[in-house]
């Protein structure tokens, strides 16, 4: 765990800091992605080693699927109210007439 | 479409793996090793999200009104995953971390499954594809029916990337970058969260 949140900290701190240029930048998402590939495939390894895992996949399924429709609807309802008493796009109108 | 299917198979090919592979082979050995890449890929998220400090400027000018968005996507996500907690046998920080990742499957499923268990990491990587899917059919119904703003919410911090175009299609210019900011920022959340919310009690 601490290695991990250490690793974050000290990777924002070297990208806030002025020695990235900016084309490393796209060379950096790439090894990123490649690496996310790699731990994909042991979240994969996690679950198919796990026979009881595997026997439950229905149940996660189903659990996944009610966790990340409250969790976007929660959003929606939660956005909507915020949007209903702060208008964003009139005030970038007003902005763009001002200019 | 072309990345969460690549996504799948990656994972897909890894249960394969697994379920091949005699089970002493998945030792405490590979877990640390994966630790160490995990803190590897973590260290290039952290260089991508401090490089983001100059786009994370422009906010001030926009106005620190826009922080709104992704805080009501944030806190509205969270407080409907804890809803969760009340149907199925799984703690209230098990539902939030599942619903922290607010879209961002492969970083939420990789850490979850790192940092927690395996079970919790399925989850949550189904969850989190879900959610993508989901908003990719909620999206076009929200900006004609409801409100351009609230079509951003659905697609959590996957607006500054694999949502980002049907939203720019559905709404308009200014709609697009309120959309794009408020995905940088919860893109920015996520790989803290989601720890900290592991490691509390």
């Amino acid at each position: 765990m601490e290695v991990v949140i250490m690793s974050l900290l000290a990777g924002c701190l070297l990208g806030a800091s002025n020695l990235i240029k900016e084309a490393w930048v796209g060379y950096l998402d790439r090894i990123v992605m490649m690496i996310v590939f790699i731990l994909l495939i042991a979240v994969g390894i996690g679950i198919g080693s796990n026979q009881e895992l595997i026997a439950n996949l229905t149940v996660l399924g189903w659990k996944a699927m009610v966790i990340a429709a409250l969790s976007t609807v929660g959003s929606i309802l939660a956005l909507w109210l915020v949007a209903s008493k702060c208008d964003f796009l009139e005030s970038d109108k007003i902005k763009e007439e001002e200019l | 479409m072309k990345m969460i299917g690549c996504i799948v198979a990656a994972v897909l090919a890894g249960i394969a793996l697994g379920w091949m592979l005699p089970s002493f082979m998945i030792t405490e050995v590979l877990d640390k090793v994966v630790t160490y890449i995990l803190a590897a890929m973590l260290f290039g998220v952290g260089i991508s999200i401090g490089h983001n400090r100059r786009e994370l400027m422009k906010i001030k000018e926009i106005g620190l009104r826009i922080l709104l968005v992704p805080l009501a996507i944030a806190g509205g996500s969270l407080l409907g995953a804890s809803l969760a907690s009340l149907f199925f046998a799984m703690s209230l920080k098990e539902v939030l971390v599942v619903g922290a990742g607010f879209g961002w499957y492969s970083l939420s499923s990789v850490l979850i499954t790192q940092l927690y268990n395996a079970e919790l990491g399925a989850i949550a990587f189904l969850a989190n594809v879900f959610r993508e899917l989901m908003a990719f059919v909620l999206i076009p119904f929200l900006a004609i029916h409801i409100g351009k703003i609230v079509a951003i919410a659905p697609g959590g911090a996957t607006t500054m990337d694999s949502t980002l175009p049907i939203i720019a299609k559905m709404t308009d210019t200014s709609t697009a970058m309120i959309a794009f900011v408020s995905g940088l920022i919860l893109t920015t959340i996520v790989p803290f969260l989601i720890p900290l919310l592991l490691a509390m009690g």
